[in-house]
């Protein structure tokens, strides 16, 4: 049988961890035989460059404000190289430039990809999320965008603190106070650009839903998890999966309403008298997938399934009460390792 | 090589003990330069300081400076040698090395005095 | 003998996923259409703006073809102050494209190149008594912007005994911010209506058209289609109450360039709409907003950044290179703010015009002012230079040629590639005669030895 050869990003499996070695970590125990993976990275060390027994080979790929025309040069030299079948990108920042590449690089590459379009993923970007869930009944904690602080200033009084101060397309931030507020405004503005968002704190347990969309409204596979544990960087350290068919119901609707094609992550409060708020929706899978891969359904594999069209059988089954317990590791690595990512671009 | 396997690291100070190297170069009058103790430098350029854990990358013209440095080479002659072979100026030449000479003792590759 | 590189070192910086600060060009960019740069700068000089009628024709063409094709009845006219050297114009003008002015200077301009007085349409809100008279002498469209404009030139038509095309100038809120407010009459409070009202109550005023200009490099496909929306509304209200048909609908320009604003963090090209994007919302606004066809307005757009920004290049060259005092690099170059003004608000792409190796620097480019605000680039990413190196600056054709400033050096020479290959100086350098001849020195100072 002919080699599979699927290129991801994401390799960063850090404490904030990307989700490119959970992906890669599903798509082995998968069923996807013989398979080749091959490591798409920004940073000489990100782990995942490293980890050998997942990862077959790495090259470095340009940082995406290089624009997509310097991403798509670069594939192509590495597909002359490894002939790629499927690409996985697992990092927001990128999506852009590999949704606007992605026919190209069927077309010429015949390199396949599995991702939204245009039009469904700026449906959720931050700053259009809240009407985006008003027209499907999904709730979104209030929501205001600020051009300036004294705009910011003005809602956040209307509001009062505590409330979430949110970059454009990154960060988000806690302020209790006007002087907070006003720090982290100039901060995310000055990295991400205008406008600011404010959002009204919901209070509440944070439930998540990792899903696949096949791209015409259905969903393929949906796992709902509640965070046990979350680290001072707001990442999950631990989870459990639930039994919730209110959350699945509306992950569901998500997912049908957006037409998504790929994986996504919807990230939940659940106040205490079971109302769901919709914080974000992410456009890849989340670093925890592989709670879905161990409690039963392997959605990164499905996802190359069917970006090489082949059908793939909506899975509703998941085994309730699975827990993810991340740990960090210290891999031991060789200086030549790391000069030769750095010297030759690939190793 | 002791350090790193399998890989053509030269550990500078391994070949030959520490050189004191005496820059006769206009501005750098009486100077002394060595390359610090235990400086590895690969062949693609890759420099790692093991005194500081900090690596580098230079490029060939880069390489020959420090390679020239380390074999003791004054100034004067490692500026020879480049203009014999190259196509360039003195004068460009010379503001160049300054530059690379005030890196490399920025990065503590090489010690002044 | 072995072509020279500086020797250089770098420290590999790791911080996971940095997000800013890569290289984009991997290869020199040795030729414009064809003709090499050193050639260009051997016989022009540096710095030297070089113009590619290729590519205008071929934008103008794709601009006309997505707005043609979705909507009946287009016209561009050519919005003089993005750049309006004449040979620039006369391209627009030979295309097809009427002319957008916004002084007496450019409607001059409009004027001496030949274009039709009743094909000028006469923007601004700087129009004397005299440039009205001349406005309505060559019967151009005048677009009213504040209602001061509006009783003198009711004063004016009133005096000729001719009557008047004119349009209003309106601003709105289409979710965009900031809002342009301060030119023309606001939409929502209904001053515009008032406007209406007052022009639509003088016999010798014909309100032909509704303007509007949202803003400049706008992002958003959605503000045109409200503005769009807006206009049409407009447009059926003055049809219902006064039985009067609008005849054009001018949606102004602002359609983003493929520059890189400062502080985006995707390549400007990735992100801006296109030309149909623009095309589909602002015609599938008009055609969907209830005005029968038959009496569809028609559609002008005077479209100035997106149309010429790509065809035009700077050329420069390395003048030094050094190191700040807190280790950066720095490169001066032979151009700065003075010929690109848009360095204020753009990264501009610059890409070295020789071969080059691997090797690259993260460095600050400075123009050769003597101002601390003199910098083309705060952080790029570059091939190791060297002094006397060529570098292209791409996409500078809108506002360059035009906000240029005389302020230390002179203007340089700009040429114009044609289709063939041929290269045309369309402006020739400034001396100090040109300055000179400007002067007038008072007699007693025509020599320096004391009174
Ligand atoms: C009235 C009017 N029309 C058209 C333009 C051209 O705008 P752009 O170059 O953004 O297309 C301008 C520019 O300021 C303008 O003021």
């Amino acid at each position: 049988m002919k080699t599979l050869n699927i290129a991801l990003t994401g390799l960063n499996n850090i404490d904030s961890p990307g989700p490119g070695i959970p992906v890669a970590r599903a798509l082995r125990s998968g069923g996807l035989d013989p398979l080749r993976i091959i490591g798409l990275a920004y940073d000489n060390l990100e782990p995942g460059l490293y980890m050998h027994e997942l990862i077959d080979r790495s090259y470095q790929i340009p940082y995406p404000s290089a624009g997509s025309e310097a991403l798509f040069n670069r594939l192509k030299a590495i597909h002359e190289i490894e002939s790629i079948d499927v690409v996985i990108p697992n990092f927001d920042a990128e999506l852009h430039n590999f949704m606007r590449i992605s026919d190209r690089l069927r077309t010429e590459l015949g390199i396949q990809s599995f991702l939204p379009d245009h039009h469904s993923f700026e449906m959720r970007q931050k700053t259009a999320l809240a009407d985006w869930g008003e027209k499907l009944g999904i709730k979104v904690p209030a929501t205001r965008t600020a051009f300036s602080w004294s705009e910011a200033r003005q809602i956040a009084s209307e509001w009062g603190y505590p409330l979430m101060v949110k970059g454009k397309y990154y960060d988000a931030y806690m302020a209790y106070d006007a002087d907070q507020a006003a720090a982290y405004f100039y901060k995310l503005s000055a990295k991400w650009g205008l406008p600011v968002l404010l959002q009204q704190i919901v209070k509440g347990s944070e439930v998540n839903v990792t899903a696949l969309g096949d791209g015409s409204g259905a969903c393929i596979g949906a796992v709902p998890m509640r965070k046990m544990f979350i680290t001072d960087k707001g990442k999950a350290w631990a989870g459990i999966t639930l039994h919730d068919d209110r959350l699945l119901e509306i992950a569901r609707t998500a997912v049908a309403g957006s037409c998504w094609r790929g994986g996504c992550e919807l990230e939940f409060i659940k106040t205490p008298d079971d109302h769901y708020y919709l914080i974000e929706m992410n456009p890849r899978f989340p670093a925890w997938v592989y709670l879905a891969v161990g409690s039963g359904q392997n959605h990164p594999e499905a996802l190359v399934r069917l970006a090489l069209g082949e059908a793939v059988e909506p899975m509703t089954h998941y085994e309730i009460g699975k827990m993810f317990i991340r740990y960090s590791y210290d891999q031991i690595v060789d200086l030549k390792e790391y000069e030769h990512i750095n010297t030759h671009g690939w190793l | 090589m002791p350090l790193c396997q399998g890989i053509d690291f030269i550990i500078i100070n391994d070949i030959k003990p520490p050189i004191q190297i005496l820059l006769l170069g206009a501005r750098n009058e009486n100077e002394e330069m060595k390359v610090n103790k235990n400086i590895a430098i690969s062949e693609s350029g890759f420099i790692f300081n093991p005194g500081t854990g900090d690596s580098f990358s230079t490029n060939s013209i880069g390489q020959e400076v420090i390679s020239m440095l380390n074999e003791g080479k004054t100034r004067d002659e490692i500026t020879q040698g480049i203009l014999v072979r190259y196509e360039v100026e003195k004068g460009i030449l010379e503001k160049d090395l300054d530059d690379y000479f005030f890196m490399l003792g920025t990065y503590h590759i090489v010690q002044n005095g | 003998m072995l072509p020279y590189e500086r020797p250089i070192i770098t420290r590999y910086n790791p911080g996971i996923t940095n997000k800013f600060g890569s290289k984009v060009d991997y290869f020199p960019f040795t030729q414009i259409d064809g003709v090499p740069v050193k050639r260009l700068i051997d016989a022009y000089g540096s710095p030297c703006f070089v113009l590619s009628e290729r590519t205008i024709r071929d934008t103008y063409r794709n601009a006309l073809r997505a707005f043609s094709t979705r909507y009946p009845k287009v016209q561009f006219a050519w919005s003089y102050k993005t750049n309006y050297l004449n040979a620039v114009c006369q391209v627009f003008h030979q295309e097809g494209a009427w002319a957008e002015v916004v002084s007496m200077f450019e409607y001059q301009k409009a004027i001496l190149n030949g274009v039709p007085g009743e094909q000028i349409l006469f923007n601004g809100p700087d129009k004397t008594a005299d440039d009205l008279r001349i406005a309505l002498q060559n019967n151009s469209l005048i677009h009213i912007d504040h209602f001061d404009e509006l009783y003198l030139l009711s004063e004016i038509v009133r005096d000729s005994g001719k009557k008047a095309r004119v349009a209003i100038r309106i601003n709105m809120d289409t979710g965009v911010y900031p809002q342009w407010d301060r030119f023309g009459f606001n939409y929502e409070n209904e001053t515009a209506w008032e406007a209406v009202q007052k022009i639509m109550g003088q016999s010798n005023m014909i309100l032909t058209g509704l303007h509007c200009h949202i803003g400049t490099y706008m992002l958003s496909t959605r503000a045109y289609h409200l503005a769009a929306t807006k206009l049409a509304q407009l447009a059926l209200r003055i049809k219902g109450q006064y039985g009067h048909r609008i005849a054009y609908i001018d949606i102004g320009g602002g359609f983003a360039s493929g520059n890189t604003l400062k502080g985006s963090y995707l390549q400007g090209s990735d992100v801006i709409p296109t030309m149909d994007d623009y095309a589909e919302a602002i015609s599938t606004a008009l055609l969907g907003s209830g005005i029968p066809t038959a009496e569809l307005p028609s559609l002008y757009l005077e479209a100035g950044r997106a149309l010429i920004d790509d065809a035009g290049y700077l050329l420069g060259s390395v003048l030094a290179i050094k190191r700040l005092s807190d280790g950066r690099r720095a490169t001066i170059m032979d151009f700065g703010v003075n010929l690109l003004f848009t360095s204020f608000w753009y990264d501009h792409r610059i890409t070295p015009a020789q071969e080059f190796s691997r090797h690259t620097e993260d460095m600050v480019v400075y123009g050769p002012l003597c101002m601390n605000i003199d910098v083309v680039r705060e952080n790029i990413s570059l091939p190791l230079l060297n002094r006397g190196d060529h570098v292209v600056v791409h996409r500078v054709g809108a506002y360059n040629m035009t906000q240029w400033m005389q302020f230390i050096s002179m203007r340089p020479n700009v040429v114009l590639i044609d289709l063939e290959g041929g290269v045309h100086l369309v402006r020739a350098r400034e001396t100090v005669d040109t300055l000179n001849q400007q002067e007038q020195t008072p007699a007693h100072l025509l020599s320096i030895s004391p009174v």
